[in-house]
This record gives C-alpha cells, structure tokens and sequence, in this order.
C-alpha cells in the first residue's frame, strides 16, 4: 500500500480556514438549490432569500474574524492570499450579498410576474456563484485565479441580467453583457497566455520580482497587461469598457443592477488594486516605471469619472442615470487606485487602500439605499423615468426625503458620508501622490461638480415640482429598510476617524 | 541533412497569433451574436496553444496546462450560458443581429 | 529547399495530378446520356422530404447545453487522474465533493423537468417554472 501513502499533504486547515466564508457560501448555494425539493411553491421564495441571507451573513462574520485577526496568509500554494484587504473585502461582498437579499423580500418579492420570483432558486443560485467568484478576485495573487473569479463572477451575471425571460429589454440587456464580456474575456485570457510566456509563471508576485529585476517591461508583457486590463477594466466598467453598464443596468431588474454596481465594482477595482500595487510597488517601494503605471491608471481614472458624469446629465430613466452614475464613482476609485507606496509599506494598511475600501464602504450603502426608493417606487407606479419621482416629497416623503439623503452623499457633500469618502480619497491623493498626479484632484473636484446637476435634478423632481398623482402608499417594513440604509450614510461621518484607523 | 521540419515555440506562438488574428476579426465583423461567440471560442484556443507551448518549451513546469484545461471548461460554460442567453433573445425578436439590439441607448 | 519540402510538394503535386486524372479518365471513356433523374439528390434511394435548412427544434438546444456542461467537466478530471496516486485519499475525497456538487445541479435539472423532452405540466407544478426557452417550442 506505498501508493496510498501521503505524499501530498491535505490543504492545510489554516488555508481551508482562511477561505470559510466562501466554503460557506458555496454551501449556501447548494442548500438553495436544494431546497425546492423539500418545500412547495408557496413557501419556498422567503425561505430561499432568508436562506441565502443567512449563509451571507456567517460568511461576512467569518470574513471579518480573519480580518480581526490580522496577518497575511497565502493559502493553496500561493494561489489566493486571505489578507486584511481581501477579508474587508470580502466582508463588504458577503454582507452585500445578505443585504441584496433582504432588498429583494421587500422590493422585488412584491411583484407577482417578476421571474426572480417565480424561479427565486435558481436567482439565488445564480447571485451566490457569482459572489463567491468576486470573494475569489479580492483574494487572487495567481492569474489562473484571476481569470477563473472574474468568470466566475461574471457567467451568472450574463444569465441574471437576462433573468426576466419574458421582457425584450432584459433579453437585449444579456445579449449585450454576454457579447462585451466574452470577448473581454477572451482578449484577457490571451494576455495571460503572453504574461505567462514572458515571466514563465502565473503568480502575480514573480511576475512583478522579475519586472522589478529586469527595470522595464517588454512589449509583448506590455501587450499581456493591456489584454488583462481589458478584463479588469469590463467588471469595473472602466471607460472603454463601459459600454454594457448603462444598458444591462436598465434592461435587468433593479435589484440585479444594484447587485452589479456594487459588488462587480468592488470586486474588480479591488483586484485591480492588488494587480497595480504589486507591479508598480513591488517590495513596497515603487520603482522608477511605477510612474507610468500610476499615469496610465490616473487617465483611465479621469476618462471614466468624467465620461460617466457627462453621459448622466443627459438621462431620463433613474436606473440608467444610476449606472453613469456608478461608472463616475468607479472612476474616482480608480484614482485611488493610482495612489502608490512611498515607502516600504504592505498593501493592507496603504493609503491606496484606505481610501478604496472607505469608498467602497460608503457606496455600498449610500448606492443600496438609491436603488431600493427606485425600486420600491418602481412597484408602485410602474416606471423607473425621472417623472415617476415628480412630488414624491408630498406623496411618499418616507422615501423621498432618505432619496435626498442618498443622492447629496452620491455627491459628496458635507453632512453626508459621501463626503468622508471623497475627503479621504482626495487627501490620500493630494498627500501620497508625487506632484506629477495632482491634477488628479482637480479632475475629481470639478467632477463631483458635474454631478452635482444631474443628482440634484432627481431632488428637484422630488421637491419642488407637482403633480396631481396621489400619496404613494409605502409598507412599514419598505420604510424602515429605507431608513435602515439611510442612518450610515447620514451618520458614518461620526465614526469617520475611527473607521481610518480600523483598516 | 536534417530531413525533418523542425517545429519549434516560435511555430506555436505563430499560429497562435494567427488564431488571435482571425478571432479578433471575426469578433468585430460579424453582427451575428453566434458568429461573435466563434470569434471568441477562437481567441481562447489561441490563448491555449500558447499556454501549451509556453509551458512546454519554456519552465516545464505544467501550470500552463493546467490553465489550459480551465480554459477549456470556462469556454464551455461561456458559449453555454451565451447560447442560452442568444436563444431568449431569439425567442423575443426571431434574430441574433446584434445591431437589432437597439431598444436600450442613450 | 530542404528534402522535406521538396517531399511533401511531390507528393501534394501527384496526389492532385492523381485525383485530376482519374477524373479525366472516367469523363473520356464513360458514355453520355443525361437525365433528369440522375441530377436529383441520392439519399439512400428515397426522395428527400422538405427542406434541409429547417430550423432544429429548440428542445434539442436545451438537452445539448446541459450534455456540454456535464461533458467538460471530464476535462477537469484529467490534473485529478494525473496526481490521484500520489494523494488517493485527498483526492478521493476531493471528487466526491466535486461531484456531489455536480449532482446537486443534475438532480435539480431532473427533478424540475428540465431533461424531460415535452415537460411534464406535474413537473412545472412541482417546480412552478414560467415559460422557459423548451415551452415555447412545444
């Protein structure tokens, strides 16, 4: 029995540990699966959202226990790392996805023909496997893992945007998705292939240790890289990748836009954090072509902030105004992501990251708290136009006055977290970004500006213009949920200083 | 005399590129959702004969082979859910023209 | 030139000069008389029945991307088989998850009538589908 000896020892606990929150959720997705086998038609559509809302949320706890314990931990022969930027992460994405759930029992379990609804297992199924593929990218430091998360999160997004079979907008809004993510897709895994050909590995930290030995990158990886940027750049829906957002955004039902303009975003520009970061600072210090790569990411960041923003001042339909909307705030992260360590620091506590994730975090609710008024409104007039909101300050002021909040924090201004959000990412890039890159300042300001018109047309819309419609009726429990989301975005500024310090 | 054409990387990393070539073009020529997703089944193959042969000739390490048989499988499940996805949209407007796809713009 | 090259164009040129020729051959000795019925399609003897562009039911599109699903997932068997010696009880193990998995998703498809051929109305009221893709072209 020699052959049966243990050559190969078993996945080490430590690594099975630091992943729990995706074995979790990856048993979440199959007990969904399972459960219309036990359960009739009738009660299965609550349980199913309780269900996954439940797994979500062990797997955010399990999450934040790594990141209270602190420490770097490569895990699967250094092909995922779970360190404290990927558990904050991956708290923020699994909480995400216990909330996203909870949004659909208000909203979208209403709607008697919705498919969600009616086929509400495989919607879950469907919404878990994509978020364990965006848990894999904020922990990938292997390409074969890059490109295996980011389709992972991405085939079940194609299929959800398509979910509502019987509606002609959701079926063009996946054609489109499918289209623009598969040759995405096929054009990053062709620039992993080069990559690899290159620096003859797949790991992220060989590739940058050769770069950094070497002192320039060669054509071809240059090629490599832009292919792979191709792929990051479609889940961040960076500007010339951006295409499918605002058109998956409207033709998929609400709750699925949010899902992906919160949770695809975080996930991608995360990775792309990682991505940079090791290349343009390996060993913590940047050497001298980081410069370049700070650059090139800072142009994408000024494309896709100031495009979004232009493109938002011209829409009609709330839902396609929210995904400019969303592609502007992607734009500001990327600047984040343009912020490169001086010094010999790990990416965890960088001032990149800090104020990535505090963006992230505020977005997170400020965008969940947007969509769900758009949704809720959506179930009672039917319509996601600009018009549906005329003097919803009089007719449902429980829903129009937490909207106001929701779109000043979109902006960014004071009382509001949004503005602890904008601050720190403007700091971190006025303080840690050579003199060459601080213009980057100025392009967010005068783009916050920008969007101030078109945030506030919504607000108008709500306040001062009248119709002859009557009150909306608004459930309790839609009320609450609203307010619910609107209490951090309004007081997340008190804990502003210690939630820097906490990452 | 060397009566044996002697295939090395650079045979590969040619075809490889021809294979990337011919799938790029398909991909932005043609307006039919099928004949895109070709395109792309091309594009991937090409990525995969370079994963091979980089892995081959280069480390001899396997885990560009190892890609290559997830590529293998993430293609599948790709041309799987977008075959799905082109039938619904077949079902709604009986064709798979990208262009017709025109009713979410602005 | 190297002799390969120069081998393999001989041997291109005499396998066309070959198929030429016979043809050739056959069009000088075989004796002409044309008709109707030797223009028409052979397919086994019978006459053909419709068009051969027809569309395909759309039911078959449905069983043939499950078939595929299932049928790459073998690919990734193959780095299991490679190392199954050198770790038979990890590995072990490890495919009875995968696979169980796998199964999860087959019993569902199963259960739910999705490999059923016309889907059973009990099977829709067991899984309340909507129309799918498969109702359309029943």
């Amino acid at each position: 029995m020699k052959l049966l000896a243990l050559n190969v020892p078993l996945p080490p606990a430590a690594d099975m540990a630091a992943f729990a929150p995706e074995l979790i959720v990856t048993a979440t997705a199959v007990a969904v699966l399972l459960l219309p086998f036990f359960l009739t038609r009738s009660r299965r559509d609550r349980l199913t959202a309780a269900v996954t809302a439940l797994g979500a949320a062990a797997a955010a706890v399990a999450a934040g226990a790594f990141f209270v314990r602190g420490g770097s931990h490569p895990a699967f022969s250094g092909l995922l790392v779970a360190d404290r930027l990927s558990s904050f992460l991956r708290v923020l994405i699994f909480g995400f996805l216990a909330l996203i759930a909870v949004m659909w029992l208000i909203t979208a379990s209403r709607r008697r023909n919705d498919a969600t609804v009616i086929d509400a297992p495989e919607f879950f199924t469907l919404l878990i496997a994509a978020t364990v593929g965006m848990g894999m990218m904020v922990s990938s430091v292997n390409l074969l893992m890059v490109v295996v998360g980011i389709e992972l999160a991405s085939l079940p997004s194609y299929a959800m945007a398509g979910f509502q079979k019987q509606q002609r907008l959701g079926a063009e809004a996946a054609m489109k998705y499918v289209v623009f993510g598969a040759v995405t897709a096929a054009v990053m895994l062709y620039g992993v292939s080069l990559l690899y050909g290159v620096y003859g590995t797949l790991s992220v930290d060989r590739i940058a240790a050769s770069v950094a030995s070497a002192g320039t990158i060669p054509p071809v990886a240059v090629i490599g890289m832009l292919g792979l940027l191709a792929g990051v750049g479609f889940k961040i829906s960076a500007v010339p990748f951006h295409f499918w957002c605002p058109d998956v955004f409207e033709g998929a039902s609400v709750e699925v836009a949010t899902f992906l303009s919160v949770a695809s975003k975080a996930a991608g520009l995360a990775l792309l954090l990682r991505l940079v970061y090791a290349v343009g600072g390996f060993a913590g210090a940047a050497p001298h072509y980081a410069g370049s790569i700070a650059l090139a990411v800072g142009i994408l960041a000024t494309l896709t902030a100031t495009l979004g923003n232009l493109a938002a001042l011209a829409q009609d339909n709330l839902k396609r105004m929210l995904a400019y909307s969303s592609i502007a705030h992607a734009g500001y992260v990327l600047m984040a992501v343009a912020i490169l360590p001086t010094d010999g620091q790990g990416i965890s506590g960088s001032p990149g990251a800090q104020a990535l994730v505090l963006y992230l975090l505020v977005y997170l609710f400020m965008n969940l708290g947007a969509f769900s008024v758009v949704a809720l409104v959506y179930n009672r007039t039917g319509s996601e136009r600009i018009e549906a909101f005329a003097g919803l300050g009089r007719r449902a002021p429980l829903l129009a006055i937490p909207m106001a909040l929701f779109l000043v924090s979109l902006v960014g201004l004071p009382p509001m977290a949004g503005f602890a959000a904008k601050f720190q990412l403007f700091y971190a890039l006025f303080v840690y970004q050579p003199i060459s890159l601080r213009w980057l300042v100025v392009v967010g300001l005068v783009n916050t500006l920008i969007s101030l018109f078109y945030y506030m047309r919504v607000v108008r819309a709500m306040f001062l213009q009248t119709t002859d419609d009557g009150p909306i009726e608004v459930s309790a429990l839609a009320a609450g949920w609203v307010i619910a989301m609107a209490v951090p975005v309004t007081g997340l500024l008190v804990v502003w200083q210690p939630l820097t310090k906490l990452f | 005399m060397n009566h044996v054409l002697h295939i090395g990387l650079n045979h590969y990393l040619v075809l490889a590129a021809i294979l990337f070539a011919a799938g790029l073009c398909t991909m932005t020529l043609k307006r039919n959702a099928i004949g895109i997703l070709i395109g792309v089944e091309l594009v991937l193959n090409a990525a995969n004969v370079n994963l091979i042969a980089f892995s081959h000739y280069g480390t001899g390490l396997i885990d560009g082979q190892v890609t290559a048989i997830f590529v293998i499988v993430l293609a599948a499940a790709e041309a799987a859910v977008a075959l799905a996805i082109f039938l619904n949209f077949y079902n709604r407007l009986a064709t798979v023209d990208v262009d017709r796809g025109d009713r979410l713009r602005g | 030139m190297t002799w390969a090259v120069m081998g393999i164009t001989l041997f291109v040129l005499l396998g066309v000069a070959f198929v030429l020729g016979s043809l050739l051959a056959g069009k000088l000795i075989r004796p002409s008389i044309p008709h109707p019925q030797k223009g028409e399609i052979y397919e086994c003897g019978e006459p053909t029945v419709g068009d051969s562009r027809i569309q395909f039911d759309l039911r078959f599109y449905v069983v043939a991307l499950v078939f595929v699903i299932f049928d790459v997932e073998v690919a990734l068997l193959y780095p299991w088989a490679r190392v199954y010696l050198q770790n038979a009880r990890t590995a072990f193990v490890d495919l009875l998850f995968f696979f169980g998995v796998l199964l999860v998703g087959f019993a569902y498809l199963w259960r739910f009538g999705y490999l059923d051929w016309v889907r059973s109305s009990a099977g829709q009221q067991r899984g309340g589908q909507t129309s799918g893709d498969e109702d359309i072209a029943a």
